[in-house]
């Protein structure tokens, strides 16, 4: 419930702010640990919307989905939805070809397991993740981002960590 | 913008409120069926009396694969944990006139990981042999079903799969006076993570876990 405040706060706070900045990304997804045992890699999709505090610091909100396939050529399949709030911080902002920045972002990851027909009860865990970016200019008012990302899904008994590599192309908005 | 603000506030809130959390991600990296190291022993108390001893005794070589040897009780038996399945030598024989005929020997998938409630698997295996000049006729079939994650009976085990065994076989000896003869055996199979089999349940028996060590890497 808690950390649920600090989501509503980030929220109420990006009201002051007049540019909002869209992102979406792509991502190949690697499991960390035994989870991904009988998972092959997997691919992530996520739409962001921030906005801007400054020109270097923004928050808000967004949604990823994941989906992982089987690593045997089985029938598994193991899905991820994450709604998230999200906050970054860039070095230079209006950079052309560098301008690296830090990203993290933390809310609820549903994961759902299917396999051989069946289908396992779906679970609601915390999600957080960390990643660093690098920043390019594509053309005013585009931009896009390479990254990397740690995440970790905290369930009970064991976490699912994944590694994550980013693709984002973004946009901002004046309101 | 304040009205967006607050429905994306309400939907956090709910869902902080709603959610359903279970250890998915401690199932899904956890061994369901141990078929390693050697060493490793499972010690099972009878319903009615008795034990059962299952011991992990060597790494083998059957039908040209190499796989784990168990020895259970005075019985041994072969399994093999890869590419995401576990795999049984199945080695089905057929009595008649006092001899066991060996009639089908082969690997047969028992499991495909990772298992899920509601998994469903059907195997089956029709072979013929000839003895003392008889054809002898064996079916198999087996079907599986998976449902958890649940406590075992015993209330010991958390996070379990039961798996609901239901295995007909028809041996048939083709000659004067002998009629199809068909079996069905009906089990329940309880198996725990990192553990293996905790439980067994059979119309005739029940068998219960009572020592599980686990051998030496």
């Amino acid at each position: 419930m808690f950390k649920a405040m600090i989501l509503m706060l980030a929220v109420v706070a990006t009201v002051w702010a007049g540019t909002a900045d869209f992102i979406f990304e792509g991502a190949g997804i690697t499991p960390i640990g035994g989870w991904g045992e009988n998972l092959s890699n997997g691919l992530a999709g996520g739409l962001y919307a921030n906005w801007l505090f400054s020109p270097k610091l923004r928050a808000g909100l967004g949604i990823e989905g994941a989906v992982f396939g089987d690593a045997n050529q089985g029938s598994a399949s193991f899905t991820q939805l994450k709604p998230m709030g999200t906050a970054s911080f860039f070095l230079r902002p209006h950079g052309v070809i560098f301008n690296p920045g830090v990203v993290v972002g933390f809310g609820y990851c549903r994961s759902r397991l299917a396999s051989g027909g069946g289908i396992d009860p779906e679970s609601w865990d915390m999600f957080w993740r960390a990643g660093i970016r690098w920043n390019f200019s594509l053309g005013s008012p585009w931009r896009a981002g390479l990254g990397l990302d740690l995440e970790s899904v905290i369930a009970s008994e064991k976490p699912g960590d994944a590694f994550k590599l980013t693709f984002g192309v973004s946009r901002e908005v004046q309101l | 913008m304040k009205n967006t603000v607050a429905t994306v506030t309400v939907i956090f809130l709910l869902l902080s409120l709603g959610c359903d959390s279970n250890p998915l991600y401690f199932r899904l990296s956890s061994d369901y069926f141990p078929i390693s190291p050697a060493g490793a022993t499972w010690e099972y108390t009878i319903d009615g009396g008795g034990s059962r001893i299952v011991t992990i005794v060597d790494q083998t070589v059957v039908g040209e694969r190499p796989c784990w040897r168990l020895q259970s009780g005075a019985d041994y038996n072969y399994w093999i944990n890869e590419n995401g399945r576990l795999e049984k030598y199945e080695d089905h024989t057929v009595l008649f006139n006092g001899f066991e005929v060996p009639i089908y020997q082969a690997w047969i998938t028992m499991f495909q990981w990772p298992l899920a409630n509601g998994m469903t698997f059907r195997d089956s295996v029709s072979a013929q042999a000839v003895s003392q000049g008889v054809t002898l006729s064996h079916t198999w079939i087996r079907n599986q079903t998976v449902a958890g994650p649940e406590v075992s009976p015993d209330g010991v085990w958390s996070d379990c799969y039961r798996i609901h065994q239901e295995e007909i076989i028809i041996n048939w000896i083709q000659t004067a006076g002998f009629a199809p003869e068909t079996t069905t055996s009906v089990r329940n199979i309880w198996l725990a993570p990192d553990v293996g089999m905790v439980m067994m349940q059979s119309a005739d028996s029940l068998i219960t876990l009572v020592s599980f060590t686990g051998g030496e890497e």
